[in-house]
């Protein structure tokens, strides 16, 4: 059973989410508690606990719903914003920032989208009708691994139909895409996976569909009409790194026309020193251990700059020999 | 008083009563130890310590147990009785311990600890106070299902002195259950004897800690300083999980008797193997290093120093020169002439094909 319990904060036990979810998992016990704060995160939960004792909860996000998105962190020239509507992934890749980020692997689902989405609106009202404004999911959580559980999706449709200078990105490394094709396609809302070459995919994205079937699931996306983003992110050396690329690129340019594709961002692996210490610490015979890490220049654990560099650009090339615009191809989270 | 340790490095069983280890000592043959107190037993196989009930107690005395006796203990082995948490508790069954929490006064402590056993599937919570009512029990119930007085304090003890720890705890009692210490009391000796078989099974299944890397593995011929073992180990490990080849394997590859034919001096054959070592765990880094030689080779041979910046973090080259005659400076200038910086900058940019 993928939860062990339940916990619901009394204040949302009667919202439609909640009980959407306690109906699709009739078996597990639940326990109600007045704030999520009383258990998620009051004690320390070890990260790997989350494969065989993970726990979901339930409650209402309060403090900033929407924040402003860091340097770097979409195409340029936009204002970008990303939103929290969960914290935690089902999956369990080795370089997850979350295993560091949070105290507990706990999966957290925030059911008040109603405010979020009040939040997004007056942050529209900020910018001026011409400016794109973006929105991006995935930040805590994968965006759509739960979709069809938490159902909230419906809700960011209508509200995306109606606001036309704005976009929302949600990001997935799931091909959990049932409640998408159900919705079909929006010009502003584009659907974003991440990638890495099927070798890498299976030694470090644990718990995720493979490379193949992530591709599969965009294509099938692309073909029913949505808008398409790709995040080839974290590139990782290896020898095998420039061939094991290309073909990767070769391939999802198949999966999505090019364009389709509304922007990729690359990025080269990089841990914060406590993300990298917790990595060491639950993955000791990891094969990312074995690069030649440096802290660079942000206090970041990672390659040094000319092998980043050497990575980035050379994956950029790819792309852009594959026919993809170049603007449209953008470094993540690094400074150049 | 004599607390210098036996040679041979044994498990230490603690308990916090000795009722429950009253099988463990008449089994294994353990004779009380003269110590700062009473509570310590050893025999051969075994240091037995009994605590008292309690945070404290077994915080303090597992310390000052573990400060006299570190080097002789191979691991910490909390047993005892435990309460469950939820009705529907196996009472009498054992549980191996996963995640150790605290509580004090109902309230849930941050820091948790994770015992040396993968296996485990229970966490337990270690109370300041007694459980008794089931209101109490329910707010610790989200945390863990078993509760008890002493685990985490040994767990945390044994983190502090880097010692694996584990912990088996036999549910006896459920709060509100109407049990009263009397009753568990009555019943020590058969608990004690369930979990000496326990732990007889469990003792002979569990490894012994990983041998740890030594001087030996290097070849003869080579001398290491502290931190050059300590990068060794780091650079074996890393090796060994890339190349998934034995460690001595790895050494092989560096090609130990080429080093020693170049340089006479162990540590420095030691340096040297080292740096054979990191090329092998990042041919990037190698190829770098190559190249930048090769583009600074005439700076070098005119007798500059070349310095870049720390991990290429930017494009900086430092360059130091030192002129004493006229030629030093002619010879500068064609190294200068000769010198690609656009080169450099490319290597340094991401754009040379290493």
């Amino acid at each position: 059973m993928l939860f062990e319990r339940i916990f619901v904060e009394k204040q949302v036990q009667q919202h439609p989410q909640t009980l959407r979810v306690q109906e699709a998992l009739p078996k597990i016990p639940v326990t109600y508690i007045d704030k999520i704060s009383d258990v998620f995160e009051k004690a320390r939960k070890p990260y790997l606990q989350k494969r065989d004792s993970l726990n979901l909860f339930l409650g209402r996000k309060e403090g900033q719903l929407v924040k402003e998105a860091p340097d770097a962190y979409g195409l340029s020239g936009d204002p970008h914003y990303y939103f929290i509507h969960a914290y935690n992934c089902i999956y369990e890749c080795e370089y997850c920032y979350l295993q560091g980020y949070f105290h507990s692997p706990d999966l957290v689902m925030f059911v008040n989208h109603d405010e979020i989405l009040a939040e997004m609106k007056q942050i529209c009202r900020q910018h001026s009708p011409e400016e794109t404004v973006w929105f991006h999911a995935g930040e805590f959580s994968d965006s759509l691994a739960l979709a069809h559980l938490s159902g909230e999706l419906p809700e960011y449709w209508d509200f995306f139909r109606e606001m036309p200078n704005a976009r929302m990105e949600l990001r997935t490394k799931s091909v959990n895409i049932k409640p998408l094709l159900t919705l079909g396609p929006l010009e502003n809302i584009i659907i974003t996976f991440s990638l890495s070459p099927s070798a890498a995919a299976r030694q470090y994205d644990r718990k995720t569909p493979s490379t193949q079937a992530r591709l599969n699931a965009m294509k099938r996306l692309a073909d029913a009409g949505f808008q398409m983003g790709i995040h080839l992110d974290p590139i990782v050396y290896d020898e095998r790194f420039e061939s094991d690329y290309q073909q990767l690129v070769t391939e999802m340019l198949q999966a999505v026309p090019v364009e389709q594709v509304n922007y990729i961002s690359l990025g080269v692996v990089r841990f914060t020193r406590d993300v990298f210490h917790e990595f060491s610490k639950n993955y000791p015979k990891s094969g990312l251990l074995a690069g030649e890490f440096v802290k660079s220049f942000d206090n970041k654990v990672r390659y040094n700059r000319p092998q980043r560099l050497y990575l980035l650009k050379t994956v950029q090339r790819m792309c852009v020999e594959g026919g993809v615009a170049p603007e449209k191809v953008y470094l993540c989270m690094e400074a150049e | 008083m004599n607390t210098m340790p036996n040679t041979t490095a044994r498990p230490l069983l603690v308990f916090a009563h000795r009722g429950e280890a009253q099988v463990f000592l008449k089994k294994l043959h353990l004779k009380s130890m003269p110590f700062h107190f009473d509570g310590l037993y050893q025999s051969n196989d075994a240091y037995l310590l009994i605590t008292g009930e309690g945070l404290q107690n077994a915080s303090e005395r597992l310390s000052a147990v573990l400060a006299a006796l570190r080097e002789s203990v191979q691991r910490v082995v909390n047993l005892g009785i435990a309460g469950g948490l939820d009705s529907d508790t196996d009472l009498e069954k054992i549980c191996s311990i996963r995640t150790v929490y605290r509580s004090d006064n109902a309230e849930m402590q941050f820091k948790t600890f994770t015992t040396s056993d993968a296996a485990a599937s229970l966490d337990i919570i270690s109370a300041s106070q007694r459980i008794l009512r089931r209101e109490s029990a329910e707010k610790l119930k989200p945390f863990a299902s078993i509760v008890d007085r002493e685990a985490w304090a040994c767990a945390s003890t044994t983190d502090l002195f880097k010692v694996p720890f584990y912990c088996y705890k036999l549910l006896s009692d459920l709060p509100e259950e109407g049990t009263v210490c009397l009753d568990i009391r009555a019943q020590a000796e058969r608990y004690s004897t369930l979990l000496f078989e326990f732990y007889q099974n469990v003792h002979l299944n569990t490894p012994h800690a990983e041998a740890s890397l030594s001087n030996g593995l290097l070849p003869a011929g080579f001398y290491a300083s502290t931190s050059q073992l300590r990068q060794l180990k780091t650079l074996l490990k890393h090796l060994c999980i890339k190349l998934q080849i034995s460690e001595a394997e790895v050494i092989r590859r560096a090609n130990p008797e080429k080093i020693i034919e170049r340089e006479s001096k162990e540590k420095q054959r030691t340096s040297l193997l080292l740096q054979e070592l990191t090329d092998l765990l990042n041919p990037f880094n190698a190829r770098l290093r190559e190249r930048l030689d090769d583009l600074t080779a005439p700076l070098a041979s005119a007798g500059c120093r070349v310095k870049f910046s720390r991990d290429y973090e930017d494009d900086e080259v430092t360059i130091t020169a030192r002129i004493r005659h006229p030629q030093h400076l002619k010879k500068l200038q064609n190294a200068l002439v000769a010198f690609d910086y656009d080169a450099v900058l490319k290597v340094l940019q991401g754009e040379d094909k290493l």
